[in-house]
């Protein structure tokens, strides 16, 4: 894989992924709106090559006020997208401020769709305001920093999860900041699996 | 048990396999063997809204 990495962003091209142009697309929408974002989870072991797919891209987004997150929504809708699981736009709002997410797919379509959250946790601010960037055929994204992404996932723990976290590990060992990922390990109460999987 | 553990030890081993080929293997190569099993699930998928929506209620109890 040819890619340079310096810590903090990670350049490569590929040949993009229909999911890949989607998630590009949706992306595009909330960089217009100028909220930060963050995508974590299943996705991004995909976009470094994982040999799955997934039904959904779960993303983190600043907790925004509910005259722009109209704004945001609006825009969606107009753009071709619709929410799976809100009857309207101050309903998707209130399942937000519930701590609840919300699905957003293009129209026609539910599958993949777009999991939305405000940040509740530290490792969900974690990956908010320090995201690894990434610049995929020079369009850029931003998703949790690989040192999280790791931990995390084995925090989840389940055999997809799992196998996420060591094809990410085996990508990019060489790497990676062993120390910030043992310490996020260590707050995720993961270290003894991290070990046991070689992964620290 | 045993055996599940196992399975597990090999499905870590084809992922590490895998993640090898992806590290040694231009870009372009890779990347459009992952795009037809990733295209041809996205095209096949159900978009039954009400069906997905009741599996994750499900799923999620």
């Amino acid at each position: 894989m040819d890619f340079d990495y310096d810590g903090k962003t990670l350049k490569f091209d590929k040949e993009l992924s229909d999911l890949d142009k989607l998630v590009l697309d949706f992306v595009g929408l909330i960089k217009r709106l100028r909220i930060r974002y963050v995508i974590v989870s299943g996705y991004v072991s995909i976009l470094f090559g994982r040999s799955r797919t997934t039904e959904d891209i779960d993303l983190y987004m600043d907790k925004l006020k509910l005259e722009n997150f109209l704004k945001f929504f609006s825009l969606l809708n107009r753009k071709g997208y619709w929410a799976v699981d809100s009857e309207s736009a101050e309903d998707a709002f209130d399942r937000l401020q519930n701590g609840l997410s919300i699905r957003m797919a293009k129209k026609d379509t539910v599958i993949p769709n777009f999991e939305i959250k405000f940040p509740k946790k530290e490792m969900d601010f974690l990956s908010l305001d320090s995201p690894l960037k990434v610049l995929i055929n020079n369009n850029r994204l931003l998703v949790s920093p690989l040192e999280v992404q790791i931990p995390f996932k084995v925090w989840l723990g389940s055999e997809k999860d799992m196998e996420d976290a060591a094809h990410i590990y085996e990508l990019f060992k060489e790497k990676l900041d062993k120390g910030k990922m043992r310490s996020i390990a260590k707050g995720l109460r993961v270290e003894r699996e991290m070990t046991k999987h070689g992964f620290i | 048990m045993a055996s599940s553990k196992r399975d597990m030890e090999e499905r870590i081993g084809f992922i590490k396999l895998w993640a090898n080929y992806v590290k040694n293997t231009p870009n372009s190569k890779w990347s459009r063997q992952q795009n037809l099993l990733i295209n041809s699930v996205m095209k096949s998928a159900s978009q039954d809204a009400k069906l997905y929506l009741r599996v994750k209620k499900l799923v999620t109890r």
